[in-house]
């Protein structure tokens, strides 16, 4: 898809201002958060799990060579194929060229967020093949013609009766002239049509939630079964997966799935966990001939060599966008691409560059909900940190805020200016809004004032409040 | 070797400072692999049938304990009335199952390409009792399809069959077979979704219900 992410400002006011979009949000404070809250407290290892996931991970990026190798080696055993893509623009050739070779006509995809990032869809579509999404979430957007608002439940932004209004026209041709309105028939009838489309396909195309050096596994979760279908009925399997999905053992994967689901939806395991290895085995009564992994890079190690590597730990649960006070209040789409919230402020400038996503990283608060939910402990504050640093570093901020922000280094690194300056203005601004406690407006700050009062400072400098505390103690 | 093979392998190189892994570093990793630790299990307390029977109900599927496999064709019998569907029931060719006794009231099938598969029958490899999962695993005797197309899917299990954590299901795994099967299948609980205004519905594109039977 076409990044969208320089328009946020524009796009973020526009989504507080959709009623049914901040009702689907607020829904997820319910659902998601409070499922996650659940799951912690029902489980005393909660924060030794997140400790190991993050060595294991560590050590797996550490040794992320070795560990692809081992795992290639294993698929190539197991009889499958294995393709290297450094770019979205090689892989979409490789999947485009696998279906050509396999005489396909029609592709079902399992969900796969690496595959929105490669934009594989539309690549397909534009080569001829027939696709269709049979996540149900995916399969709505794509009847919308929608990119997904949310790693794991990506038309969250959707209400039934959208739904209902897309069912009814697009189900038509498919023997469907009720228009329903329950949620039960709409995934009723969603169920028949997408049924036709497994046992009809040619090739069934998923992501992979890890893959494991030791077996050659890709792992998938879900709680549809579309993923395995995906997996078990077509001729030709085609996996795509980033090269940071590796890791070492089935044990290292069992300890991230105990961490995923309850991080994700809240659930101690999905209804489907499946580990797939190569193609369908001589003896075996079903699965495909054909197996294929596409193995994507697209700019992971150019992370894995700068600060950002710890980024390359993220499992995709998604808790640090439900838990973002600004991914709650503006949703998804309002981020302009594949992956919003903050781990998404953090992939997309690197994915489509800062200069199309500068926005993004500085659409945090730094309140540090994401990292202290983050499964695998990303330190997410202190990357988009980084990212705002590189964007002061190379120019990209405003003219403005690069002045401002020096004149303000200057003066901080001169303590006694700093405090001769500052002292007098907020015990000046403490006497002007001692009697309301804050200002409506106020020169230099209409950034904040336009939307919100500024609270008036209590009197003195939390420094000379500091130096005062101090010589109280001795 | 391909180019872009190269390519991304050289870069993830250069990003961790250094070449080609030595042979000390493959060897080092090998053996990880091959010792494939253990890490934190989550404890509990209750006994592996209760706590699986517990998770399975949790999750919305059913689940009944009887003391023998004689008793499984009069189970699948009141099960089948009780949902009221049709009493026409396609079997895997597991050997577990080939021993029931099946009442003349239900037409039971083997599988064979082209099954009506509304109602299945299968066993399992293993029961997991921290999280009321089963471990099914494809084979010549078992199509994964069973797991996933029909409305209803029923699964016999023996107690011999639990294990307390899905590490133990691993070694179960390793010891039985030594390879990874095409397809390891974990279920725990019937097909659903929230995708529609995050409210969960059964039935989404894998079984509807999903009926345990715990024998011994």
């Amino acid at each position: 898809m076409q990044p969208d992410s320089r328009h946020f400002k524009a796009n973020a006011e526009a989504a507080l201002r959709e009623p049914r979009l901040q009702a689907a949000l607020k829904q997820l404070e319910l659902g998601f958060v409070a499922g996650r809250q659940r799951c912690y407290e029902a489980l005393p290892e909660f924060e030794s799990l997140r400790d190991r996931a993050r060595d294991i991970l560590d050590h797996t990026l550490e040794n992320l060579d070795a560990y692809l190798v081992e795992y290639e080696s294993r698929v190539i055993e197991s009889g499958g194929q294995v393709h290297w893509a450094s770019t979205p623009v090689q892989a979409r050739e490789i999947v485009i060229d696998i279906c050509r070779a396999a005489k396909a006509r029609s592709v079902i995809r399992g969900k796969s967020m690496v595959g929105e990032e490669i934009g594989i869809n539309d690549a397909l579509e534009a080569a001829g093949f027939e696709v269709t999404e049979t996540d149900l979430g995916e399969y709505i957007l794509q009847l919308a013609g929608e990119p997904p608002s949310h790693i794991v439940a990506p038309a969250i932004h959707k209400t039934r009766e959208e739904i209902s209004d897309l069912f009814f026209e697009h189900h038509r041709e498919h023997g469907f002239t009720q228009r329903q309105t329950e949620r039960s028939a709409l995934v009723a009838e969603a169920r028949q049509v997408l049924r036709e489309k497994f046992l009809g396909a040619d090739v069934g195309m998923t992501g992979a939630n890890f893959l494991i050096a030791e077996t050659g596994s890709n792992v998938i979760v879900t709680n549809e079964g579309n993923g395995d279908l995906s997996s078990t009925l077509p001729r030709v399997q085609i996996v795509t997966a980033a090269i940071d999905k590796v890791v070492p053992t089935l044990e290292d994967a069992s300890l991230l799935l105990r961490l995923l689901g309850r991080s994700a939806t809240g659930q101690e395991i999905t209804a489907y966990t499946t580990f797939t290895t190569g193609p369908k085995r001589a003896r075996d009564a079903d699965g495909p001939g054909e197996y294929h992994v596409v193995l994507i890079d697209n700019h992971r190690s150019e992370m894995l060599g700068s600060e950002l590597r710890p980024m390359l730990r993220c499992i995709r649960c998604g808790a640090c966008m439900n838990h973002c006070p600004v991914y709650g209040r503006v949703g998804g789409h309002a981020y302009g691409w594949v992956y919003p919230g903050p781990m998404g402020s953090v992939l997309t400038p690197i994915m489509v560059g800062l200069d199309e996503a500068g926005h993004l990283p500085n659409a945090c608060t730094l309140n540090g909900r994401c990292e202290t939910v983050c499964p695998v402990k990303i330190p997410l504050p202190t990357l988009l940190r980084s990212l705002r640093r590189r964007q002061h570093l190379q120019r990209q901020n405003s003219r403005l805020a690069r002045i401002a922000l020096s004149l303000w280094t200057w003066v901080a690194l001169r303590p006694r200016l700093y405090q001769a300056l500052t002292r007098p203005a907020m015990s000046l601004l403490s006497r002007l809004g001692a009697k309301s406690g804050s200002f409506r407006r106020m020169l230099l700050a209409s950034g904040w004032t336009r939307v919100r009062d500024l609270p008036a400072p209590q009197g003195s400098t939390f420094q000379a409040r500091w130096q005062q505390r101090q010589r109280g103690r001795k | 070797m391909s180019a872009a093979r190269e390519q991304v392998l050289s870069r993830v190189r250069t990003a961790l400072g250094r070449g080609e892994p030595g042979d000390a570093q493959v060897a080092e990793i090998r053996a990880r692999i091959e010792r494939h630790p253990r890490h934190i299990e989550p404890v509990f307390d209750e006994p592996a049938p209760l706590r699986f029977r517990q998770k399975l109900e949790a999750a919305e599927a059913s689940c009944a304990t009887l003391d023998s496999l004689a008793q499984v064709g009069a189970e699948v019998e009141r099960y089948l009335d009780q949902a009221g569907v049709a009493k026409r029931l396609v079997v895997s060719g597991d050997e577990l199952l080939q021993s029931i006794d099946w009442p003349a009231s239900i037409d039971v099938r083997p599988w064979v390409a082209g099954s009506d598969e509304r109602v299945s029958l299968t066993s399992a490899h293993r029961g997991i009792a921290e999280t009321g999962t089963l471990m099914l695993l494809s084979g010549e005797n078992n199509p994964t399809r069973l797991n996933f197309l029909p409305d209803y899917h029923i699964v016999v299990l023996t107690a011999d069959q639990l294990v307390l954590r899905m590490e133990d299901a691993w070694d179960s795994l390793r010891s039985c077979f030594g390879e990874m099967p095409r397809t390891v299948n974990f279920i725990s609980g019937p097909s659903k979704t929230a995708d529609v205004e995050q409210t969960v519905e059964y039935g989404a594109h894998g079984p509807r219900c999903l009926h345990v039977i715990l024998v011994g």
